[in-house]
């Protein structure tokens, strides 16, 4: 142990004594994200359905399993609706042996767990240890043998703050969330954490070399995930008063790290040993979770042994089939594997459900395919709809033959017209979207409400309020369900290099025609193309579209540049796939595109962001140039007005036009044709130079 | 007065709350702890008539049921407690005729019409009777084992080897008593994954008895040499089958296929009056967590495997030899008798 100044925030052990019989615990009802967005905005996490079971019941059974005797819920988020709850629940009834009380904030005092924390220390209602704990998490640990645990290391270590828990899980497990993949450095002798480090898309990690200069043995552990439940000693509550920065968990572990020698405060680890804990932080992590309780991992908290006075016990079948009384099952119809079905539901004839939880009173028509979607309350699916991957909130209706793309989420109340086909990874809510969360919408845009997906449906398309630093985790639960999750995000992470590498071997396979060889690309262009006419057609917005080519991109596994380039081609050869015939060559051609382009700036703003991006594109334009004579004859036209909307920045033109072309022939053709502009642009430079000097 | 009434739903409340923390050390603690809850039940609560108190226990004991539904022994105690009441009742009624209503012939069994005693009248004696049962039915409880182990040198002969599977309480006692005067050797399967034969081998070896431990699958190799097999179970079917720990059906095939005498130790109290139907194995079994079976560190295995880990077998009656109850020996094809002496045929069905 370090031999640091003792400082005066610890406790004395004898005010701890005296609440030594009574084992409190603090749940966190919220979690302070919007990963759950557009289902939790009007019902809170904490009750979403788990496997026909609200979250919330999940944490407090575990609780009272653990032997817990008195639970303060703190909720932030529809507070009421939780508050609700529970006083109509088994939980709140005197003969409980669980004490619950529950404290509520409005969301505009508390933002995070450190607020949270905060005010609690501000009610002083916590004067001994306490268990911390995530009311999304579902576990069957026995927490009493825990707190023993640290209340014993206490006694060699007086600045103990905390044991927070950790269960290892190798890597490609399906409950290791990628959001929060982490390195922790551990003394293996006590399990005192030394160093705490996420690890999300790093790729080098540093670490102090004092760390293990004083400790000579360390664990260095990549293959622990938190599990949101921590032992904490009633100092952890001031500290994270006095210090208005601890807005994380992980915010707090750092800081009591960072300042390890000045008030020697220590945290340790707990390994579990086979028992079950994880968060549901995410929609994937929701499906590995609810997996993991159909499989009975979770034993005890599985649904054959939840009962409560609302809902009966659910019947447990060969493969993990697990129905409650009262459902129906059509002729021919296959309940595969690990399915759970909930109260009075109807599943119709011929209909096929694999690994899929269904809700109470839903209504399930023919020859309906349902694998791995987890659909909650009073759903209405009509014949042959065909549902993969995908999460479906209360109330929702698909009318026949709709079709889920991987990864889906419908929100509360959306209804989907007769034949309607949602592609992949779209959150859909029943009410139009508020525009006044996206700064990036002009003017002109804002008038035109946002349309449904589809005609007759009440569905409209759920877009993520823009978090800085947020590209990553978004990218992560959006690709919900897709088999290649590992592969494609890391081809994310590499995104910049690989486009470096590989610029040489596509090259050659780009060249060779207007269309590219390669038939992955080929195929997405096809569909870029169609989604553009489309878009075009309908006037759809150009958020969608980039949702729509995004997911193509995904499907066909494409890379950046050949997206960038592609699209590009695939706007400038639209006017001639709507007119069935090629251009003309004069300018009813420009009269012809400039609507076009118009009409799709914001997905072009959204694909050329770099330097890199606007040299692809303006390859690609080069290209299309020099396989259409007769469109060769726009291309300054073009280039012109993607200047002028900044779409393509001068830096990049310029540095195009310094490059000599892949194709000979350019140097005649594209080149000579837009050299005026190239003047133009370097005189323009000249100038504003000059004006500077 | 709502203070009984909360008293009693506390009470209840602890009790189904243990019962899901699983503080109950086996089937006997958890038949003494239930009759005990039932006892305080039928004593605070407020009834005018034996009909009253025999339907409240009844929806209590459903409730108990659904909590812990493997547990067979809470609905044997609450179908106990009904039989309890309805003797205390016909014998305030009639007097001392209930005794010769054990002796009903197989024909007068049949012909008996199933109309239900009148329990409406409310009888101020019954109360005291009832009680005065219970804690005679506590008794028996309590020294069934002690009872059970009485006879382990009518069964358990010098240099015999004896097999036997997992850990039960009642066996561990059965054979220390045996070991007492006799010399004999004690095969132990280890009964993956719990292991808790593990367990059983050291407490024998401890009492020094001569103990071998064997994997599950040396169950058959090892039969051979056997002289007797005895084991303990979680509970005996209406038909004489057993509802034992995984791994007791192929320990009992085997055993057959030797024809070495298969003996279970199972105390009255864990006579079920429900049969198992072929279809409904699953229904009948418990199926645990995976996690001893298949660690869920495991990565990539874990969601492409699946895994069960079931804790029950059920063995059908032909395979068991005897039955040592703490009233006696009995062969399967007699716990018929047993159950009807038991259990009410109308509280069957809770």
């Amino acid at each position: 142990m370090s031999k640091a100044v003792k400082s005066g925030t610890a406790k004395p052990g004898s005010e701890v004594v005296k609440q030594e019989d009574v084992i409190v615990a603090i749940l966190i009802a919220d979690s302070f994200s919007i990963r759950f967005a557009p289902v939790t905005d009007l019902k809170p996490k904490a009750l979403l359905p788990l496997v026909n079971r609200p979250m919330i019941d999940y944490a407090l059974e575990s609780l009272l399993l653990s032997g817990v005797q008195k639970t303060f819920v703190y909720c932030v988020a529809h507070a009421d609706q939780i508050r609700l709850y529970l006083r109509e629940s088994k939980w709140m009834r005197s003969a409980s042996p669980m004490s619950i009380e529950v404290i509520s904030q409005s969301s505009d005092d508390c933002r995070s767990l450190g607020d949270s924390l905060r005010d609690i220390d501000g009610k002083s209602l916590i004067r001994g240890d306490f268990i911390l704990m995530s009311a999304d998490v579902i576990s069957n640990v026995q927490l009493i043998p825990i707190l023993e645990e640290h209340r014993e290391k206490r006694k060699t270590d007086k600045g103990i703050v905390m044991t927070h828990i950790f269960k290892k899980s190798f890597l490609g497990h399906r409950s290791r969330s990628a959001e929060e993949e982490l390195v922790l450095a551990i003394n293996p002798t006590n399990g005192r954490i030394l160093n705490y480090q996420q690890s999300k898309n790093l790729k080098k990690l540093s670490f102090p070399l004092e760390m293990f200069k004083e400790h000579g043995l360390v664990d260095l552990r990549y293959d622990l995930v938190d599990t949101h439940i921590s032992i904490c000693s009633p100092v952890v509550l001031p500290l994270f008063s006095d210090n208005f920065d601890y807005q994380t968990w992980g915010d707090f572990v750092r800081g009591i790290l960072i300042n390890e020698e000045i008030l020697n405060n220590t945290i340790y680890c707990h390994q579990l040993e086979g028992s079950y804990a994880a968060r549901v932080s995410n929609i994937s992590m929701y499906d590995a979770v609810s997996k993991d309780i159909i499989q009975r991992w979770t034993f005890p908290l599985v649904p054959d042994l939840n009962r409560s006075e609302e809902t009966p016990r659910h019947t447990l079948s060969r493969h993990n089939v697990y129905k409650q009384p009262g459902v129906t099952l059509g002729k021919e119809s296959v309940l595969e594997v690990d399915v759970v079905v909930g109260e009075n539901s109807e599943i119709g004839e011929q209909t096929y459900v694999t690994q899929s939880v269904i809700g109470k009173r839903c209504k399930i028509g023919n020859n309906v395919r349902i694998s791995n979607a987890y659909i909650w309350d009073d759903v209405i699916i009509e014949d042959e709809c065909c549902i993969e991957v995908a999460l479906i909130a209360d109330g929702v209706c698909l009318k026949k033959g709709v079709q889920l793309g991987h990864g889906c989420v419908l929100g509360p109340g959306v209804k989907l017209a007769p034949g309607t086909k949602i592609p992949a990874n779209t959150r859909l809510m029943a009410s139009p979207p508020k525009s006044e969360n996206e700064f990036e919408i002009s003017d002109e845009e804002e008038e035109n409400l946002p349309a449904p997906v589809s005609a007759d449906s009440i569905g409209y398309v759920y877009h993520r309020p823009i978090e800085e630093d947020s590209d990553v985790e978004s990218l992560v639960d959006e690709l919900w369900g897709l088999e290649i999750e590992d592969d494609t995000e890391s081809e994310e992470d590499d995104e910049d290099e690989a486009d470096n590498d590989e610029d040489e071997d596509h090259e050659e396979d780009l060249e060779v025609g207007d269309l590219p060889e390669d038939m992955n690309a080929r195929s997405f262009y096809n569909e870029v193309l169609e989604s553009l006419q489309r878009g075009y057609e309908e006037k759809i917005k150009g958020d969608n579209l980039v949702l729509e080519i995004n997911s193509s991109k995904y499907a066909y596994n494409v890379t950046m540049k050949e997206v960038n380039m592609l699209v590009i081609k695939a706007m400038l050869s639209l006017p001639s796939v709507m007119t069935k015939k090629g251009g003309s060559g004069t300018n009813d051609d420009w009269a012809a595109l400039r609507p076009i382009l118009q009409h799709f700036l914001p997905v072009l703003r959204n694909y050329l962001k770099n330097n890199q991006s606007m040299l692809d594109s303006l390859e690609a334009l080069e290209e299309y140039g020099v396989n259409n004579p007769k469109f060769a004859k726009i291309t300054c036209k073009v280039l012109h007005y993607l200047y002028g909307e900044d779409v393509l920045h001068e830096e990049a033109i310029l540095e195009w036009h310094a490059n000599p072309p892949n194709d000979p022939s350019a140097m005649t053709t594209i080149r000579k044709i837009v050299e005026p502009f190239i003047t133009w642009l370097e005189e323009a430079e000249e100038e504003s130079s000059d004006e500077s000097d | 007065m709502p203070s009984l009434e909360s008293e009693i739903e506390g009470i209840i409340e602890t009790f189904t709350n243990n019962l899901k923390q699983r503080k109950f050390k086996g089937s006997r603690d958890l038949a003494l702890n239930s009759v005990q809850l039932w006892k305080k039940i039928i004593g605070q609560m407020k009834w005018q008539n034996a009909r009253e108190l025999m339907d409240k226990i009844k929806e209590i004991g459903k409730d108990f049921q659904e909590t812990s539904p493997s547990e067979t022994v809470i609905g044997n105690m609450t179908r106990r407690m009904l039989k309890i009441v309805r003797d205390e009742y016909a014998m305030l009624q009639k007097g001392k005729q209930e005794d010769s209503d054990l002796q009903e012939s197989l024909q007068k069994i049949l012909t008996a019409d199933e109309v239900d005693v009148d329990y409406s009248k409310n009888i101020p004696l019954l109360k005291p009777a009832i009680m005065e049962h219970i804690g005679e039915f506590l008794t028996e409880l309590e020294s069934s084992e002690i009872d059970i182990s009485a006879q382990a040198l009518e069964h358990i002969h010098a240099n015999e080897i004896i097999m036997t599977i997992g850990y039960s309480k009642t066996v561990f006692a059965f054979l220390k008593t045996a070991a007492k005067d006799r010399a004999f050797q004690v095969i132990v399967a280890e009964c993956a994954p719990f292991y808790h034969g593990h367990k059983l081998a050291a407490d024998l070896a401890e009492a020094q008895i001569s103990t071998t431990l064997i994997p599950d699958s040396a169950i058959f190799a090892m039969m051979a040499r056997v002289n007797k097999v005895i084991i303990g179970t979680h509970s005996v079917m209406a038909n004489g089958g057993l509802k034992a720990v995984c791994g007791t059906h192929t320990l009992a095939l085997a055993a057959k296929h030797y024809s070495v005498p298969f003996v279970v130790c199972a105390p009255m109290f864990k006579l079920c009056p429900e049969y198992v139907c072929s279809l409904d194995q699953d229904g009948f079994n418990q199926f645990a967590s995976p996690e001893e079976v298949l660690s869920n560190d495991e990565g990539m295995l874990v969601s492409r495997v699946n895994v069960y880990n079931p804790i029950f077998d059920y063995v059908p009656p032909e395979l068991v030899t005897l039955f040592i109850s703490n009233t006696g020996g009995n062969a399967p094809s007699y716990i018929y008798r047993l159950l009807s002496e038991l259990y009410h045929s109308l509280d069957v069905q809770l």
